[in-house]
């Protein structure tokens, strides 16, 4: 089965917190090849590797995970910022 | 551009340890059963030393072979998806010719010898590691 493309900020984040590939690896455990995989969006992971993913970032798993490519974050949080305020 | 060097270099280990490991099992049979000269040695033992050479430069030094040999509560669920992929292809490759080897030996009515068995099994060890090594990582 042909799975869809799953867009990602795996990179962003892991550049903006300071974070090795090792280091994250280590805190979700996989191999740092397999982050490198991720980051660069050549594989998609499982639902449970997604979650923990987005614990270790303490982010919601849709704002790190996109079957769309992704905007920018400050764009995004924008967005949300609006509809929030809109309401 | 090296990506793609060391995928031809890895290309043609596979191609050098593959014919060699074929060379020194005819060679192997047709010693043990007809005819037994210096020569004939001579190139069998020149093709174990190349199966070798290849076999560290293709396999061990690439960590292609510790890869495929890892135990599974040891591989992510990339790793394992891969592992998976590998032992589909190589079950299926390994037993057209294992199957196709002792169906030929049968017709000849040769008995298999134990350099033959020794052979296969080595074979059955790297193909998964072999299909890396060709086709790279990316097909996964």
């Amino acid at each position: 089965m042909q799975s869809r493309k799953l867009f990602n900020r795996i990179s962003l984040l892991r550049i903006e917190r300071n974070v090795s590939r090792k280091e994250l690896a280590e805190a979700i455990g996989v191999n740092f090849q397999t982050v490198g995989y991720l980051e660069r969006e050549e594989y998609n992971p499982s639902l449970d590797l997604a979650f923990k993913i987005s614990e270790y970032f303490d982010f919601p798993v849709e704002l790190i995970f996109s079957i769309k490519p992704l905007k920018p974050l400050s764009e995004e949080l924008k967005e949300l910022k609006n509809k929030i305020g809109g309401k | 551009m090296t990506q793609n060097k060391s995928q031809t270099n890895r290309k043609i280990g596979v191609v050098i340890n593959l014919a060699s490991l074929l060379v020194l099992m005819v060679i192997a049979e047709y010693t043990d059963k007809y005819d037994r000269n210096t020569v004939l040695i001579i190139i069998g033992l020149a093709a174990l030393i190349l199966i070798l050479i290849s076999f560290i430069f293709t396999y061990w030094k690439t960590k292609l072979w510790h890869f495929v040999h890892k135990p599974i509560r040891k591989l992510d669920e990339r790793e394992l998806q891969i592992t998976g992929n590998l032992l589909r292809i190589a079950y299926a490759i390994f037993t057209v010719i294992a199957l196709s080897v002792l169906l030929l030996f049968s017709l000849m009515e040769i008995q298999v010898s134990i350099i033959t068995v020794a052979a296969l099994i080595y074979f059955a060890h790297i193909l998964p590691a072999t299909v890396i090594a060709w086709k790279g990582w990316s097909w996964v």
